[in-house]
């Protein structure tokens, strides 16, 4: 479903251009609950960011749903990541003037919903990470653990091929960081969607699946461990 | 098409929203867009309504009306003038014309019986002088051709009025004294509006005599001024043209300055025109500043939700998406700040028209146009900014 072949990424920086990643390969799979781990500035976010239709690779393909996004005129891009992209961030990015409901239902306003039906449906994705209770809370209501649940009900709601989160545990205390990854694993189990963690976190990192590490622009995954 | 409609409400609720958000701020930047649509729309309202009332006269009138003036030439003698006869052929002679009659007038005291009655003017009268000021007879008659030099007169609602409370109920049949000069009342008028064509006409407080009696009362070798009533479907340019031959025939060496009704409306326009020009200087600067105020604002706010703008995008906002959103606040703080001074302008208008006692209406264009400049200024001053979020990578604005 989501295949990346030889993605090469480079910036040039003044003069110098720096070489962030030479030919990362990866496939995605329905299911897969994956994380990519790495040191500060090795090219996690950018491979994040490549895999999100956020940023375009200098060379190599990518291919979504049997499409190859990488040739895709700016709009296009735009909305297959309304359909098929749903991100987490660490800083949860959260519209503060929104109530729970109406950020979790943002996606569906730029797909052309009818108001009632994403009313419905953000209510249907807040009752799946536990907030139905607080969808008129607005953001500065909601602890950092509500909100980032919150923001993953956004992530869910169009019902994408994948979930990109970006260090989702990193502005939490580890006992909330803890329910946001068993979410996280639930979520990937029953759900026909994939997965995928950038973090700092071993911890984090060894409650996935699989677990891949980007080391000098390569990206390195660690054998698979049997289903825990 | 569907799509893009729910985008554009969604939009518009998001906008309001936002602007609610920043309320103080909002109305500090709509500050110049008030005071911008207020006076455009308070000059605006203010000029129609002066307008309407400069046409009223003409209306009551009729446009088909000519004003002949003989121009003073110096050394002129005597044998230049234009006589009664001359003005009362007129007609006759020139097929363009329908209706002519002298404008002579004096002014003084009326007195009866040695009490004085009040100041008003005397008019040297005709039958179509009557017509063509609309002039009607209540009691008695009018004064006529067939009066030649005698002095009789025709008094106006005004003067009757003042003669009855002196003591002559009657009115017709006594003698007033102006002038020096004692006049037998042959008639009475009815009430009647004032000014017309620009000459200070106050019928109701004048009286009205016999043409002949009025020149030789006033010492006047002739007539100056002359008011004609054109024949229907005659353009002004050719009775104009006649009318100057008529007189040139007549009255040899003659000069004459014939001005048509619809000239004097023209000329008007012009004016107005040119007045309207000025007002729309002095708004549409107020707008370009009230309108880089809500620039700033805008880009201010742009900036400040840099992470809004990369979140957005990244869940698949397209970029005209973006722009259509700050276009769209935009334009609603500027139609706020239009209504507002829709608001403020009218009632400008209205103290306006208090103070210098014109009939005060809410002109509907004024209304109109404060909307769509508003709205206008709001897109224009808006696009800059929109263009800018629009611009912003969502990856280095995810990052603030």
């Amino acid at each position: 479903m989501i295949r990346l072949t030889d993605i090469c990424k480079s910036y040039a920086l003044g003069p110098v251009t720096v070489e962030v990643l030479q030919g990362v390969s990866l496939e995605i799979r329905p299911g897969d609950l994956l994380s990519i781990m790495g040191p500060s500035g090795c090219g996690k976010s950018t491979l994040m960011n490549i895999i999100g239709l956020l940023d375009r690779p200098t060379s190599g393909t990518y291919v979504l749903n049997d499409r190859r996004v990488v040739a895709m005129h700016d709009d296009e891009v735009a909305a297959v990541r309304n359909a098929d992209i749903g991100f987490v961030f660490q800083a949860f990015h959260l519209l503060p003037r929104l109530t729970a409901a109406q950020n979790a239902g943002l996606p569906l306003v730029y797909r052309g919903v009818p108001q009632p039906e994403i009313e419905r449906r953000a209510l249907g994705a807040l009752e799946r990470v536990g907030m139905a209770e607080r969808a008129a809370h607005r953001p500065g209501q909601l602890s950092g653990g509500q909100q980032q649940r919150v923001a993953v009900a956004r992530a869910l709601i169009g019902d994408p091929a994948v979930i990109l989160a970006d260090e989702p545990t990193g502005a939490l205390d580890p006992d909330t960081g803890h329910e946001i990854m068993e979410m996280f694993e639930s979520l990937s189990a029953e759900q026909d969607m994939a997965t995928v963690i950038v973090t700092h976190d071993p911890e984090v990192a060894a409650r996935c699946r699989r677990q891949t590490r980007i080391e000098a622009g390569l990206l390195h995954e660690a054998a698979a461990r049997a289903a825990a | 098409m569907d799509t893009s409609v729910m985008h554009w409400r969604a939009n518009v609720r998001e906008a309001l929203a936002s602007l609610a958000a920043v309320r103080a701020r909002s109305f500090l930047a709509l500050f110049g867009i008030v005071v911008g649509i207020g006076s455009v729309i308070a000059m605006v309202s203010t000029s129609e309504i002066v307008k309407e009332e400069s046409l009223k006269q003409f209306r009551e009138l009729g446009t088909d009306v000519l004003m002949i003036r003989q121009l003073h030439v110096i050394g002129s003698r005597r044998a230049m003038a234009i006589g009664p006869r001359d003005i009362a052929d007129l007609p006759y002679e020139v097929p363009d014309i329908a209706q002519a009659a002298a404008w002579v007038d004096g002014s003084g005291e009326f007195t009866y019986r040695g009490q004085r009655l009040a100041e008003g003017a005397a008019f040297g009268a005709t039958e179509a002088f009557a017509d063509i000021n609309k002039l009607h007879v209540e009691s008695g008659r009018f004064v006529s051709a067939l009066d030649r030099d005698q002095r009789y007169c025709v008094v106006g609602s005004d003067v009757a009025d003042a003669l009855r409370r002196a003591g002559a109920p009657a009115v017709v049949g006594e003698q007033i004294r102006f002038l020096g000069h004692l006049y037998t009342i042959v008639g009475v008028l009815r009430p009647s509006l004032g000014q017309r064509f620009g000459q200070p006409f106050e019928p109701n407080g004048s009286i009205f005599v016999p043409l002949h009696t009025m020149l030789r009362q006033a010492r006047l070798a002739g007539v100056r001024l002359i008011f004609a009533r054109m024949a229907g479907g005659v353009a002004p340019e050719d009775a104009e043209r006649a009318v100057t031959a008529y007189f040139q025939a007549r009255v040899p060496g003659v000069r004459l300055k014939v001005t048509s009704a619809q000239q004097l409306i023209e000329r008007m326009r012009e004016q107005g025109q040119l007045f309207t020009l000025l007002l729309g200087a002095v708004g549409g600067i107020s707008l370009i500043v009230g309108g880089v105020g809500v620039m700033n604002l805008m880009l201010i706010s742009v900036s400040e939700r840099r992470g809004e703008i990369g979140l957005r995008r990244a869940l698949g906002a397209r970029r005209r998406d973006i722009r259509r959103q700050f276009v769209i606040e935009s334009m609603a703080l500027c139609l706020a700040g239009g209504a507002l001074g829709v608001a403020v302008g009218i009632a400008a208008a209205y103290g306006i028209c208090t103070f210098a006692g014109w009939p005060f209406f809410v002109s509907a264009t004024a209304m109109v146009l404060g909307v769509c400049v508003s709205s206008g200024v709001g897109v224009f001053f808006g696009i800059y900014p929109a263009h800018q979020a629009a611009r912003l990578d969502p990856i280095a604005a995810l990052r603030t």
